[in-house]
């Protein structure tokens, strides 16, 4: 069996993020969680298990330090300090829940405001937040609690307006994201006024991220605390929180450093605890939720059998699953002739991306991908080298900057490729790329070589990829969507570009894209594809009037051309394709066919030869 | 409805350059054109989105629907709330009617839909607002080929039952031939041509719109 386990490695070959659930294998966040769920349960028991035995006053064991009976010493009334750190969690905790509070609310409040004022107001309300963000917090929360008085008043509301200036930025921008969307200018032409574009739109929109942001500052605030106590300018006695005992254990720490150390212990524990947390629920947030089971076992294989002489790509029984039983690609199987240009064309949803990302090895995790054979040049592409995979495989993506690098300049970057896996000196390397970038009709390509990507428009970019491709001496391009993202008349010049290359180097290229007609137009053979399956395999030339499978009919009916009938309505197709975990037994297309019989619903026709010149078709219907 | 010398600026950029252009009563006016031909600045400067000089005369309440239904629907709303935004809740059913969505559909939320219902959300929202001009920008430049068909298809069949007049862009010379009586092609923020749909298509009078014809990709045979 041949399977490619498409985990760590090609994830990490290419640079790729790797989801995963928002606690399981995060350890910081799992210790995070632990840690203030361990806090707000020591805040609630604390004072009641341990109330009495902090304020016991003890005159015999005034000063003591560590001892069994009193593991961090004593305080100068012999009061038990280890019961004393533990009772002045509560009282930490609220305080610092307290300045969370007043923080978020006001800059909550300033960050709105410019979504509300006239412009004018609006302009000075972001200025005032952005010179308060510039100011040191501290400096602020020492300023506010002294002129509002010592004491733990004082600190909350100290520490309160430290932390509202970056709430206030951090609700300004989202706040400006929302307000800029397309849904808030629509609900602007219907007439919905400012403010409750606010209270409907934005704020709603804006609320998780702000929550998440709060457990962060609640760790900010407890540290901030600590240090106004410390500092002498917080909790005053009688009463004590974890910075007040730190700032009366400080001046014994030369002598008995184990009075300081519990509640300094204490005080860096929680904020620890409550920023791995809240950082961890950011993340999480922050990705889609992504499934935590583990991907079942891919499908047995059979035997890989010979190589196909005349396929430079040969892919057989090619199935991509992901964890929970999604399988986006089934069975597939395809070959590409020397010279040959394939298009594999599906809607969203079709599979036809992960095809083309399975046989460049880029499935992302936690995807997995099996097969009976995938084969570049005869041998399995699992055996193959990286250098001699990256001289030989082309690959060309929609978007052509995820492709370059923008900090370097286009030569520089097509240079490297036969430099890392080559061994080409600089000096050929370089002259080899300025040849490229000439062969894909770049007008003056020393000149381009010297440029940086973003100097260059969409099919420029998309022409000096080509030409990346052909830095090696590649047998297989892969080009998925090229032209999607192109103007009409840009995307003929390179549909003509990728013709060129194959018809020179001899190279096979699958061309994946949604528009049937692209494929048409450039393709030698096309290959349809449905729910992860290929329902019909044809050449070109026989789509407009040749093709037998009801879905390729109807996706050519759908398609408004320049002769279509405008009296008539467009043919269209009802329903949706099904979704991976959707898929039935039977037909995949079934829901939506109008020939479709009882035997469509519970058995899955077969690909199956059609006529003459390769053409293959998976219908019961077709005879 | 007249856009009259219309012009728009970002800084020193012209995105739209004197752009004059008659949208006659309920007839589809389809404006074609590649990226940074100014469509779009266009659509904008006449939903009052954008600043603009020069004049956009008889068109009261303009609505737009916009290219992405993903992002122009507000995620936290459900369907109904969307539709009602403009109309009252009282018109919901009505316009779900209009864009042919079930009634049940309208306690869902915007991810629980697919990109064609998503859209149709988004023009029902647009109608609730009884448009005099309807703007679609690229609305069906997002959606798969087979559902892009239904949508064209509701298109026509509201401008039918309610006469509505429409600026319909979009860069797919093929789409807007379809669904247009007049088409206007735009590059680099000036029209070059205006006429009928059949005429602008059969006999391009502009060498743009002549390069635009010639590479719309064909099926062979
Ligand atoms: S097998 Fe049945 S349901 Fe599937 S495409 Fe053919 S006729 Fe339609």
């Amino acid at each position: 069996m041949t399977s490619l386990g498409a985990g760590p490695e090609p994830a990490t070959r290419r640079g790729r993020s790797r989801p995963a659930g928002w606690l399981r294998g995060n350890v910081p966040g799992a210790a995070g969680a632990l840690i203030v769920a361990g806090m707000v349960a020591l805040a609630v028991v604390g004072p009641l298990v341990w109330g009495e035995a902090a304020a016991r006053i003890d005159a015999a064991a005034i000063l003591q330090g560590s001892s069994s009976e009193h593991p961090l010493g004593t305080d100068n009334l012999g009061r038990d300090l280890l019961a004393r750190v533990l009772v002045a969690a509560r009282y930490s905790l609220l305080l610092a829940l307290a300045a969370t509070l007043v923080g978020a609310s006001a800059g909550v409040v300033l960050g709105t405001l410019p979504s509300v004022l006239p412009r004018r107001a609006a302009r000075l309300a972001t200025g005032t937040v952005n010179a308060l963000v510039a100011f040191p917090g501290l400096l602020l929360a020492m300023f506010t609690a002294v002129v509002t008085g010592l004491g733990a008043r004082g600190a909350v509301l100290g520490i309160g307006v430290a932390i509202a200036p970056g709430f206030a930025r951090l609700t300004q921008t989202l706040a400006a994201t929302v307000a800029g969307s397309d849904y808030v200018a629509a609900a602007r032409m219907l007439g919905v006024s400012r403010r409750r574009v606010l209270t409907r739109h934005v704020l709603p929109n804006i609320a998780e991220p702000l929550i998440l942001n709060l457990t962060q500052a609640f760790g900010g605030a407890l540290l901030g605390l600590a240090g106004m106590s410390f500092l002498g300018l917080g909790v005053q006695p009688p009463q004590f929180d974890w910075g007040r005992l730190l700032f009366d254990g400080f001046p014994r720490i030369y002598l008995t450093p184990e009075v300081a150390l519990g509640p300094a212990a204490a005080i860096a524990l929680a904020g620890i605890g409550f920023n791995l947390l809240g950082d961890a629920l950011a993340r999480a947030a922050a990705r889609t939720p992504a499934v935590g089971e583990r991907p079942p076992p891919p499908p047995a294989t059979g035997p890989a059998g010979e190589p196909d002489p005349g396929a430079v790509l040969e892919v057989r029984d090619l199935t991509v699953s992901f964890p929970g039983g999604l399988t986006p690609v089934r069975g597939l199987s395809l070959t590409a002739a020397p010279g040959e240009i394939v298009g594999l064309v599906g809607e969203s949803g079709s599979g036809k991306s992960l095809t083309a990302a399975a046989i460049g090895g880029l499935v992302p995790y936690p995807g997995t991908v099996a097969y009976t054979a995938l084969r570049l040049g005869g041998r399995d592409v699992a055996t193959l080298p990286d250098r001699e995979l990256g001289t030989e495989l082309a690959m060309v993506f929609q978007d052509p900057l995820a492709a370059l690098n923008p900090a370097l300049k286009v030569g520089g970057q097509l240079a490297e490729v036969a430099v890392v896996h080559e061994d080409a000196g600089r000096a050929e390397a370089r002259r080899r790329a300025v040849d490229r970038l000439g062969r894909v009709h770049l007008p003056e390509p020393g000149e381009v070589a010297g440029r940086h990507p973003h100097e260059l428009s969409g099919g420029m970019r998309q022409r000096a990829v080509i030409a990346m491709g052909l830095m090696g001496t590649p047998r297989l391009i892969i080009a998925d969507e090229p032209t999607t993202a192109l103007d009409v008349t840009v995307q003929r010049q390179i549909l003509r570009l990728l013709r060129e290359v194959a018809d020179e180097t001899g190279a096979a290229t699958l061309f994946i894209s949604h528009d049937i007609a692209v494929v048409g137009e450039l393709c030698d053979r096309v290959v349809v594809m449905y729910a992860g399956r290929v329902v019909e395999e044809l050449p070109a030339g026989r789509l407009a009037a040749g093709a037998a499978h009801p879905y390729t009919k109807a996706l050519i009916a759908s398609l408004p051309d320049l002769d279509t009938d405008r009296s008539q309505p467009l043919a269209g197709i009802p329903g949706t394709q099904p979704a991976p975990a959707r898929v039935g037994p039977g037909c995949a297309f079934a829901p939506r066919c109008a020939l479709a019989t009882e035997r469509c619903e519970s058995e899955r026709p077969e690909l199956a030869a059609h006529g003459g010149d390769g053409r293959r078709v998976a219908c019961w219907e077709v005879k | 409805m007249i856009i009259k010398n219309l012009s728009v600026r970002y800084g020193r950029r012209t995105a739209v350059d004197d752009v004059t252009l008659e949208i006659p009563d309920g007839q589809v006016v389809g404006l074609v054109g590649e990226s940074g031909s100014g469509k779009s600045s266009l659509a904008r400067a006449v939903c009052g989105l954008v600043p603009h000089t020069g004049s956009v005369q008889g068109a009261r309440r303009v609505q737009m629907v916009f290219q992405d239904p993903y992002a122009s629907l507000d995620p936290r709303m459900t369907v109904a709330q969307t539709v009602a935004e403009g109309a009252g809740a009282g018109q919901v059913e009505r316009l779900l009617g209009l864009v042919r969505l079930p009634a049940e559909l309208a306690g869902r939320y915007p991810r629980e839909l697919s990109g064609g219902q998503r859209q149709r959300v988004a023009i029902a929202r647009a109608l609730g607002g009884d448009p005099a001009l309807l703007v679609a920008d690229e609305i069906t430049s997002s959606l798969d080929v087979s559902v892009q068909a239904a949508v064209l298809n509701l298109i026509r069949g509201l401008r039918e039952e309610l006469g509505l007049s429409m600026l319909f862009i979009s860069h797919n010379l093929a789409v807007v031939r379809y669904v247009a009586d007049v088409v206007a092609v735009m590059h680099r923020g000036r029209l070059v041509e205006v006429g009928p749909a059949e005429q602008v298509v059969g006999e391009p009078a502009h060498e743009y719109t002549r390069a635009l014809l010639a590479a719309v990709p064909r099926l062979r045979g």
